[in-house]
């Protein structure tokens, strides 16, 4: 008797959690890479792609209709520009070379329920138009606005992803090994209690739990198909989630809804750990035999070269 | 009736009479012009005591002799050893001199010779020093040895600009220092070259101050009272001659603020460059100032340029010091012994800026090769910068002195005319 | 009024250029390696070394890094929106460089404070400092030359084909940061040792990383036995001194009054020989030239030698500085410093 109800147990477990993977079909930006021969030259700086995609990172596909989204862009200054989406595509000139996040918001209601599926992308553009930037070209700011420090307003939920940690040398940029430290508002107040669930393209799952203090963070894994040899750098996407239900009742699009489940996305892409391919102890090891070497033969010149003046009759005080 | 004569030995008479050449020119310093210096009784004591009464100053030191300017004071100070230098000035020397040296040589080499000849010192130097500056003094090294005296050669470049002949003179320094320590049995520390240079540093200092105040146009101090102070560093004791320079600038400055002239109103500046005036061999000064000019700069090794050049350490330790004084002696040096000249010219021509020259004298000693040979490239340059330049030759014996006065007098007035044209 | 002029003048003119300069190295190094904490951010064109390795940290970034970004861009860019980019930080650049000329190499670049740092080390362990012989100095003087053509060549190639040659592998693109000793020592100022590496993943990394591991180990060394070794081969220093001539800081000579004693020379961390021996030229801003007026302060002769910004003498060479300087203003035994 025991043992049966140990398996039905264990059964309902996977079933539970199963249903849990099952049902988390996530939406996700995604940006469109341009082939080079696409490259915009001259004055304009280029047009960026971006598509929300859903499904798993294995196997996923373009939504169609993006009608009833909005898209939110703040750039490197704070300035939020609001969009309507229509169409499958989302489009638009970055004005300025840097970091600029993108947010969009899609509702429907379901079964009662108002899902509010939320995704950011951090882009970096490269040029930027030099008519509008070139104040910023010549302040030259360097200091970094890669992470977002505080939410957005616009968003009623949101994760925002924090300064990674690194064991490398690497400053711009993710890899496996390091650490991303994440932090989810809900109306602009940190909650403390909220999972984070990751998933690889090799469709591994995890799903982490806060610390005290409201920020969830983990290890990125090392990919599980990298290779040994070839080349080392290639990169891999990652997405990470969270989601959040709360009981608030309204209206929307005429069906009323008695519950609201929040879900967002961020979309990343790290690389291999620079510590495969380096070797720290074997740069300090250079450094301190290339000082050896070379003192040691200054110190053996120098005493040849004093050797004749050895009855100097001096002393130092 | 039988009297007691005592003779005179050959040591005593040549006492006399080189007590004799002194007092004149002591004499006529302190008398000959106006407004003496009050400081100056110091210096006349000082010379009076050692030559003309031939009293010793450094009873108990090591007395170091040195044949000329580039022999560091600083490693001799700083080994606990007096440096004497021992350039000559007394006619009585160079007689003696004249016998054992070539007619037509140079009488302060000869002076120098005949005074080691003769081995008659008041402080007589343990040990000399030669470098190997002009020809004369070069050979004269030997000479002196073969009397029985102690010299040591000490290396010196002829020609300073290369990298060769600045780390041949480092060297010489080093092996100078060495021989020196091994000499006096003392070691040559970070502490005592420190405080050497520093002393002397100060000394050099003071030398600057006096010569500021004969950049005005009152003029303070004669040219002849100039060199007398200089004169005197070369074998004086340091802390004295300290003191005494302390207290003649704190009177000039009182002299310049009373407006204290000693020379006239429309008396030519001078600038006299050329062979050192030793004491008592100042002739020349002499006939200068009181033909009514008045020296106000001078380009000699027995007085500017002893002072002039001062030791910049970067490093104050052993390795850095040795090397900037070594550096000091030899880069800033305008001996005409170098192959090249310039530096003299553009000193002479800088002289004559700053202190508003009016004409320079250029006095070479009848024997000198090397300044008489410089005569020619100095005399085009300060054509060709319009300064007037007078080219005496003269030596130690007291026969010329008619001759010299005339024309130096001329020059003098031509100098007072072609001022009196330019207003 | 004049009175109170004057006496600034003079105690401008008599004071401790080593102590100031240590201070004032003290406060750029400061502000330039831990100036970004404190929330200071100068740019990234500046004309000193502040590496953009050390990202929060630093209060500013230095223009190398941004250049050999700036070329890394293909000729059709360059036409473009590059082009323009890479006019404007070369502009900046030249303007932050007029204010102090060669000044930023001597009193602000943080690897000109570490050497210094070194030498005082090396100085107060009474170890003797090297010198190159005139000929040796002679030939290493082109190296720097030769590292800014490769520094501005490379990225080019690597982002093109240039006559025909095959474009060069991305481990070029930052050649000079490649072998740069800043990479590794200014990070290492802020606890942040991870630039210390050997990358296997490709030969050139591998090349490039063994070498910046190589010239860390010669410039520890060098700069320990030879006073500014690094500032002989340093790019930055190439680049600055083509755009040297219309600066404001300026270091005058007026040759007339130089008796060529070589105190200047003997002072001159770079040994440069022209400041002692040239009597002529009046402008003394050579190419290796730190401008860290150390010269200035050895200097014996009134007036010979002076710091002079914008047409205003603001240092000269006083006697009376001298003096003080090298405390020989009494005949009392104490030391300099």
């Amino acid at each position: 008797m025991k043992s049966f109800g140990l398996i039905i147990a264990i059964v309902l477990e996977l079933v539970l959690t199963c249903s849990l993977l099952s049902a988390n079909e996530s939406l996700w930006l995604d940006e469109a890479k341009k082939k080079k021969c696409c490259e915009v030259k001259s004055d304009l700086s280029p047009q960026k792609e971006f598509s929300l995609k859903s499904g798993s990172l294995h196997k996923n596909e373009k939504l169609k209709d993006l009608s009833g989204s909005i898209l939110y862009i703040r750039d490197m200054d704070g300035k939020i520009e609001e969009h309507n989406l229509t169409g499958s595509k989302i489009t638009f000139i970055p004005q300025y070379k840097g970091n600029y996040h993108l947010f969009v918001e899609r509702r429907s209601v379901q079964d009662g329920t108002l899902n509010v599926e939320l995704s950011s992308l951090r882009m970096y553009n490269k040029e930027g138009n030099i008519s509008c930037s070139w104040g910023k070209e010549v302040r030259g700011k360097t200091s970094d606005s890669r992470y977002l420090s505080e939410p957005l307003p616009q968003l009623p939920f949101q994760l925002i992803m924090e300064k990674s940690i690194h064991r490398h040398h690497i400053n711009c940029c993710l890899y496996a090994g390091d650490i991303a430290p994440f932090k989810v508002y809900y109306k602009g107040e940190l909650l403390h209690d909220v999972p984070l669930s990751v998933e690889m393209e090799s469709g591994w799952t995890n799903v982490i739990e806060p610390s005290d203090e409201g920020t969830v963070s983990f290890e990125i894994p090392r990919s599980t198909y990298a290779p040994d040899k070839g080349d080392k750098k290639r990169s891999e996407k990652l997405l990470v989630s969270a989601s959040y239900d709360t009981n608030e009742s309204g209206v929307f699009e005429g069906n009323t809804y008695s519950k609201v489940h929040y879900t967002m996305t961020i979309p990343l892409s790290f690389g291999n750990s620079p510590l495969e391919y380096e070797s720290k102890s074997l740069a300090f090891a250079t450094v301190i035999g290339v000082m050896l070497v070379f003192s040691l033969g200054l110190y053996y010149n120098r005493r040849r070269k004093r050797k004749t003046l050895k009855e100097i009759y001096f002393d130092e005080e | 009736m039988h009297t007691e004569h005592e003779i005179e030995t050959p040591h005593q008479r040549q006492n006399r009479h080189k007590a004799m050449e002194a007092i004149n020119v002591i004499n006529a310093l302190k008398e000959d012009f106006k407004f003496p210096i009050q400081s100056m009784g110091y210096f006349y004591d000082l010379f009076e005591t050692v030559y003309c009464r031939h009293e010793p100053l450094h009873e108990g030191k090591v007395k170091i002799g040195t044949m000329c300017i580039q022999i560091p004071s600083e490693i001799i100070y700083a080994l606990d050893g007096v440096p004497i230098r021992l350039c000559n000035g007394f006619y009585t020397d160079d007689e003696i001199g004249s016998d054992l040296l070539p007619q037509k040589s140079c009488p302060l080499v000869k002076a120098t010779v005949g005074w080691f000849a003769s081995d008659n010192f008041s402080d007589k130097p343990d040990i000399t020093f030669s470098p190997t500056t002009c020809d004369q003094k070069t050979k004269a090294g030997a000479i002196i040895e073969s009397f029985g005296h102690t010299v040591i050669d000490v290396g010196f470049p002829r020609t300073k600009e290369s990298e060769e002949s600045r780390h041949y003179w480092r060297e010489s320094v080093k092996s100078f220092a060495v021989k020196l320590s091994k000499f006096q049995g003392k070691k040559l520390t970070r502490s005592n070259l420190e405080s050497a240079i520093k002393k002397i540093g100060y000394a050099q200092s003071l030398y600057h101050k006096l010569t500021e105040f004969r950049k005005n146009k009152a003029v303070p101090i004669l040219g002849v009272d100039m060199f007398l102070v200089t004169n005197a560093f070369f074998f004086d004791r340091i802390d004295g001659w300290i003191g005494a320079v302390e207290k003649l600038v704190a009177e000039l400055e009182q002299r310049v603020s009373t407006g204290v002239n000693v020379a006239g109103k429309a008396s030519p500046r001078i600038v006299y460059t050329g062979s050192p005036p030793i004491f008592p061999n100042y002739k020349i000064p002499l006939i200068i100032e009181q033909s009514d000019a008045v020296i106000v700069a001078d380009e000699t090794c027995s007085s500017n340029r002893m002072f002039n050049d001062m030791v910049a350490v970067d490093e104050w330790n052993l390795y850095d010091m040795i090397d900037s004084v070594s550096d000091k002696y030899l880069k800033a040096c305008t001996c005409p012994i170098f192959t090249q000249n310039d530096d003299r010219i553009r000193r002479i021509i800088q002289l004559v800026r700053s202190y508003s020259g009016d004409g320079v004298i250029y006095q070479a000693f009848a024997g000198c090769q090397v300044y008489e040979m410089e005569q020619r490239s100095v005399l085009a340059a300060m054509e060709r910068e319009g300064i007037p330049i007078l080219y005496i030759e003269s030596d130690y014996s007291p026969s010329q002195h008619g001759q010299l006065t005339t024309r130096v007098e001329a020059f003098v007035e031509s100098l007072k005319n072609r001022k009196r044209m330019k207003k | 009024m004049t009175k109170n002029k004057f006496s600034l003048r003079r105690s401008v003119n008599n004071m401790n250029l080593v102590r100031f300069r240590f201070w004032f190295q003290i406060a750029a190094f400061a502000l330039i390696v831990y100036g970004g904490w404190a929330g200071i951010d100068l740019g990234d064109k500046l004309p000193t070394f502040a590496c953009v390795f050390s990202s929060d940290a630093s209060g500013g970034k230095c223009y190398v890094g941004e250049l050999q970004h700036d070329l890394r861009h293909t000729f059709e860019m360059m036409a473009g929106y590059a082009g323009y980019a890479f006019l404007i930080s070369l502009g900046m650049f030249i303007v932050w460089f007029w204010v102090l000329n060669k000044g930023w190499c001597g009193f602000v670049c943080p690897l000109g404070t570490m050497q210094d740092w070194l030498t005082m080390l090396r100085e107060k362990s009474k170890i003797r400092f090297s010198e190159y012989s005139w000929a040796n100095r002679k030939k290493i003087k082109s190296i720097k030359y030769i590292l800014l053509f490769l520094m501005l060549l490379l990225p080019v190639m690597v982002a093109n084909s240039v006559f025909g040659a095959p474009k060069l592998p991305s481990g070029l693109a930052m050649p000079f940061c490649d072998i740069c000793p800043g990479r590794m020592m200014i990070p290492a100022f802020t606890g942040d040792f991870n630039q210390f590496y050997i990358d296997f993943s490709t030969k050139t990394d591998l090349v490039m990383a063994v070498l910046g591991m190589i010239m860390t180990g010669l410039f520890l060394v060098g700069s320990f036995v030879k006073k500014r070794f690094f500032c002989y081969f340093c790019p930055m220093a190439a680049l600055q001194y083509i755009f040297s001539k219309p600066a404001l800081l300026k270091l005058y000579k007026d040759g007339a009054k130089c008796t060529k004693c070589g105190d200047c020379y003997h002072a001159c961390d770079m040994d440069i020989l022209e400041i002692a021996d040239d009597v002529t030229t009046k402008n003394m801003v050579t190419e290796d030239c730190t401008l860290c007026l150390k010269c200035v302060a050895a200097c014996p002769e009134e007036g010979c030698l002076e710091a002079n910004f914008m047409g205003a003498t603001i240092f000269e060479s006083t006697k009376e500085g001298f003096v003080l300087r090298m405390a020989m203003d009494q005949h009392k035994e104490s030391h300099a410093h």
